[in-house]
């Protein structure tokens, strides 16, 4: 079997989250490859969570949250998610991790077409990047 | 008598002068403990050592750069009861982990690169090089002392281990981290307010005089106190000197550099956000320079960025 | 000596930190002994990418012993990339904390490893513990002084192995006055047991007729270049001119401009060794040549320069030299007296330090400058001449790292002056199947008499430790690897 990509997708609940929501019930089409994960702000999420993602198999995460600047419901937890992001992406960079294999979105509940587009880059992205792991195929 | 041995490994003897430097404590552990090796202070060779069946307390120093070394750790070990890695280098790696990511000849090369002369030949028993790692990497040790050197704080609770070790036979829950679990900021000198800290921006650390009262994070220096264990008595601080993280991470098994990412996002220019926006943000952020040697100084061999780094070269199973 | 054999193994070297040891190799005319340095950590390595300013702390890792002489020079270099002159008040910090560091580590050698290896001349233990017992008032003294030392130290500078307070263009500390007064107060107490010290081992060792003695000893003696640092001629610990003497003593060369240290110094990779030789470049690299050879540390420094400053120091120098019957004195043993004035130098010039008023006003540090691609920077640590040498691009990230360490330039020597015992080591093997004790002796007083600091051997590769009652495990091993003795 040839190998596929596995997204981890951090959603935030109250925009991307629930734009994917509403991407179900439009129907829709997005790649199947992705792990949807639900967390109340994308502030909330460490950036451990997304290293200990690739250290367990994912090949890429993906993040989504509330735009900038007054989307987000705790007013700011986009912006620490964002700097967060940055600053990982830099760090993945100096030990030769594509920075790539991390993308961060701003999707708003309203934007289901968007979030169906992102995954779907996303996972081809991450399918010409290559598994994670080296030689595993 | 309980027999003590005291290795070292690829040191700087900074481990073996602070423990040579507790004092009497030491003559405390010595009613118990009959040190059968430690080169610093003991007229015992090698072979003494290897004569010995069995050794009831190990304390490692250092990382292992060698197969020699990597032999003789492992064989010390396996015939050890109580085995303690003394050290950052020997719990994490070090500051010559910094090197994990290349391989040993890369490392001699810089150094042979620029010889005025070069002469061949025998090596006459050279050691042979291995790719260098801590002690934890050889084996799976029961008590960790980290610190670079450990502060007199953890020389002595790592020797009332041993001494309730001598009385009671057994050491509680395995692998025991010394220092006290909680970061560097709760017992700071500085008293600083941690859910009120505010970074005003990225400096390094020429590019202000340094105030000796203020948080360093307050002054957009990066101290690794919020990522760093509570391991000293803070030397480093009261001498104007922001931490470089030699504790290592909070717990075992943590990552001290995704730990201080996640703080600097806490802290930077929170009240900033919303007027400088993604672009302000990364500008800023774009002054931070070398991640490795701030965020991994000490512990880069057995971080999470390592592993992923090892994953990525398809060496991680 | 393109064409050798392994004929014998001295293994390892123990009572020294970390894994060094002797190998006797031979070709069909000659014989030599060979000093190896085993361990690798890659300082210059990893210094590669990292941010200049951080250079201080992360180099002061080489050494645990001599950390801050690291860490001083490591701060000269980064004034010089960061194109900060430091402040004034800086620079006296500084240098009050190289006198502390030399003392320690001289103080350290002479009472625990250097006075009992030289008094108890003659026997198979020559250590503290032997010591001891003799004369017990003498080893408290000098344990005492130990623990002073580290009450000084981190009241001064707080963390002692390792501590961080050079930054460019200054310290991030300064003392006052009420420190300083208390330091003065242990200095003092540090003197005083110090003079016992002194007492004992010019007793025992210079009046006794003991030091001419082992001096008439070829074994000990090393015609080669010196190297040390001068101020108008004096002996300097921290800023001053590099001052080359060859081993009859005329200047060969004096630089300023330390930066130009390459002019003179040069270094050998062999495969035997994960620490280069470095060798006197005019001459041409000549392995276990003293043509090629050059000698740093106390006996060097006492060599090359012309006075030392401090009274007691400089009467002392006088005595010294007035006994060995004038400079450059050639016979390694010498160096213990000459650790001894430089203790006595050390007291004398901190007390200087500590009563100038410029110690407690003015800025600590210097913020202007402009960067440049290259700094060196080079002081005397307490074993001798230390140099970090620094590139760096537009951003002051290290681009490449060059350290060239005392005992490293002292590899060569010990190397050197092994080749003076190996000939009647080989004989005594031949003859009566294994070494003499007095022969062991006579290798193992050598090799202490260097302090080899071998947490520093090199920059590439660390031996941990520093210089210890270094005794050896003798082992004969034939060609074919049977080991025919051991000791």
């Amino acid at each position: 079997m040839s190998w596929r990509p596995r997204i981890i997708a951090f959603f935030c609940k109250w925009c991307a989250g629930s734009a994917a929501e509403t991407a179900g019930v439009m129907r829709l089409r997005y790649d199947p490859n992705i792990v949807p994960i639900i967390v109340p702000c994308t502030g909330r999420i460490d950036p451990q969570l997304v290293v200990s993602a690739f250290l367990n198999g994912a090949d890429g995460v993906l993040i989504g949250g509330c735009h900038t600047p007054n989307d987000c419901h705790y007013s700011s937890g986009n912006f620490k998610a964002f700097k967060r992001v940055y600053m990982l992406r830099k760090m993945l960079a100096e030990v030769g991790v594509e920075p790539e294999r991390v993308r961060l979105e701003w999707i708003s509940a309203t934007e289901a077409p968007k979030l169906a587009r992102v995954v779907n880059e996303f996972v081809e992205e991450v399918r010409r990047l290559g598994p994670m792991g080296g030689s595993r195929a | 008598m309980l027999k003590l041995a005291v290795i070292p490994g690829a040191i700087c003897g900074g481990c073996d002068v602070a423990l040579a430097s507790v004092g009497e404590k030491l003559l405390d552990v010595l009613k118990y403990y009959e040190i059968v090796y430690w080169p610093i202070a003991i007229d015992r060779k090698l072979s003494d050592l290897e004569a010995v069946e069995e050794i009831d307390a190990l304390i490692y120093m250092g990382g292992v750069s060698t197969r020699e070394e990597y032999e003789l750790a492992r064989k010390l070990s396996s015939k050890s009861r109580v085995k303690v890695a003394l050290g950052t280098c020997s719990v994490y790696g070090g500051i010559p982990g910094l090197n994990s990511l290349s391989s040993p000849l890369e490392v001699y090369k810089v150094n042979m690169g620029r010889s005025d002369h070069w002469i061949q030949g025998d090596s006459l028993g050279l050691p042979q090089l291995v790719p260098y790692m801590a002690y934890t990497d050889v084996v799976e040790p029961d008590i960790l002392a980290p610190g670079c050197p450990p502060s007199g704080k953890v020389l002595d609770q790592l020797l009332e281990q041993l001494i309730e070790y001598a009385a009671k036979g057994k050491i509680d829950h395995k692998p025991i981290l010394l220092g006290d679990p909680e970061s560097l900021c709760n017992k700071c000198p500085r008293n600083p307010k941690t859910t009120k800290i505010k970074m005003p921006g990225i400096k390094r650390l020429h590019e202000v005089e340094l105030d000796d009262k203020k948080c360093f994070l307050e002054q957009g220096i990066l101290c690794m106190g919020p990522a760093t264990r509570n391991i000293c008595d803070h030397s480093c601080i009261k001498t104007n000197y922001p931490c470089t993280g030699c504790g290592g991470p909070l717990d075992w098994g943590g990552d001290s550099g995704v730990s201080m990412i996640s703080s600097i996002g806490s802290v930077l220019l929170v009240d900033s956000e919303k007027s400088l926006l993604e672009p302000g943000l990364t500008r800023e952020i774009d002054k931070l320079r070398d991640y490795i040697g701030t965020f991994y100084r000490y512990t880069l061999r057995k971080s999470m960025l390592y592993k992923l780094r090892e994953l990525k070269k398809g060496g991680l199973k | 000596m393109s064409e050798y054999r392994l004929y014998k193994v001295l293994d390892p070297v123990t009572l020294v930190e970390g894994v060094a040891r002797v190998v006797i190799v031979t070709s069909d005319r000659e014989v030599r002994a060979v000093y190896q340095i085993m361990e690798f950590r890659g300082f210059e390595k990893l210094a590669i990418g990292r941010k200049m300013e951080e250079l201080p702390r992360i180099m002061s890792a080489i050494c645990g012993v001599c950390s801050w002489s690291h860490h001083l020079v490591s701060g000269k270099a980064v004034d010089v990339v960061f194109g900060r002159r430091p402040t004034p008040r800086s620079t006296l910090v500084r240098k009050l904390v190289n006198y502390i560091q030399v003392l320690d580590s001289h103080l350290l050698h002479f009472a625990l490893i250097g006075l009992p290896d030289v008094t108890l001349w003659g026997e198979t233990q020559r250590d503290i513990s032997k010591l001891l017992a003799k004369n017990p008032e003498l080893v408290e003294a000098a344990l005492k002084t130990r623990s002073l030392l580290k009450v000084l130290e981190k009241k001064l500078v707080g963390k002692i192995q390792h501590g961080g307070f050079v930054v460019p263009g200054g310290v991030t500390r300064g003392f006052n006055r009420d420190e300083i007064a208390e330091a003065e107060k242990i200095l003092g107490e540090i003197s005083d047991l110090t003079i016992k010290l002194h007492e004992f081992f010019k007793d025992r060792v210079v009046y006794s007729g003991l030091l001419r003695k082992l001096a008439e000893r070829g074994e000990f003696d090393l015609k080669a270049y010196n190297l040390g640092l001068v101020s108008g001629g004096d002996l300097e610990l921290y800023d001053g001119a590099l001052r080359l003497i060859d081993s009859r003593g005329r200047i060969v060369a004096e630089i300023a401009d330390n930066s130009k240290y390459s002019d003179l110094i040069g270094e050998a990779t062999v495969p035997w060794n994960y620490a280069t030789l470095p060798y006197y470049k005019q001459a041409g690299f000549k392995l276990f040549s003293e043509e090629s050879t050059i000698l740093v540390g106390p006996l060097a420094r006492i060599n090359v320069s012309s006075r030392v400053r401090g009274e007691k120091a400089s009467l002392e120098y006088g005595e010294l030299l007035e006994y060995a019957g004038g400079k450059p004195i050639s016979n390694l043993l010498y160096a213990h007296w000459a650790r001894l004035v430089e203790i006595i130098h050390c007291i004398e010039m901190m007390r200087e330090i500590m009563d100038k008023s410029e110690l407690y006003e003015g800025e600590l540090v210097n913020t202007k400058g402009s960067p440049v691609e290259k700094g060196v920077g080079v002081l005397e640590a307490p074993r001798g001449i230390l140099i970090h040498d620094y590139t760096g691009d537009g951003e002051l990230i290290a681009t490449s790292a060059r350290v060239i360490t005392p005992t490293t330039i002292n590899n060569m020597a010990i190397n050197t002056n092994l080749t003076k015992v190996s000939g009647r080591l080989v004989e005594e093997i031949r003859s009566k199947g294994e070494p003499s004790r007095e022969t062991i002796a006579i290798m193992e007083s050598m090799i202490r008499a260097y302090d080899p600091c071998n947490s520093c051997a090199t920059h590439v590769l660390r031996i941990n430790g520093h210089a210890q009652p270094v005794s050896f495990t003798l082992m004969v091993v034939s060609e074919e690897g049977e080991v025919l003795w051991r000791g």
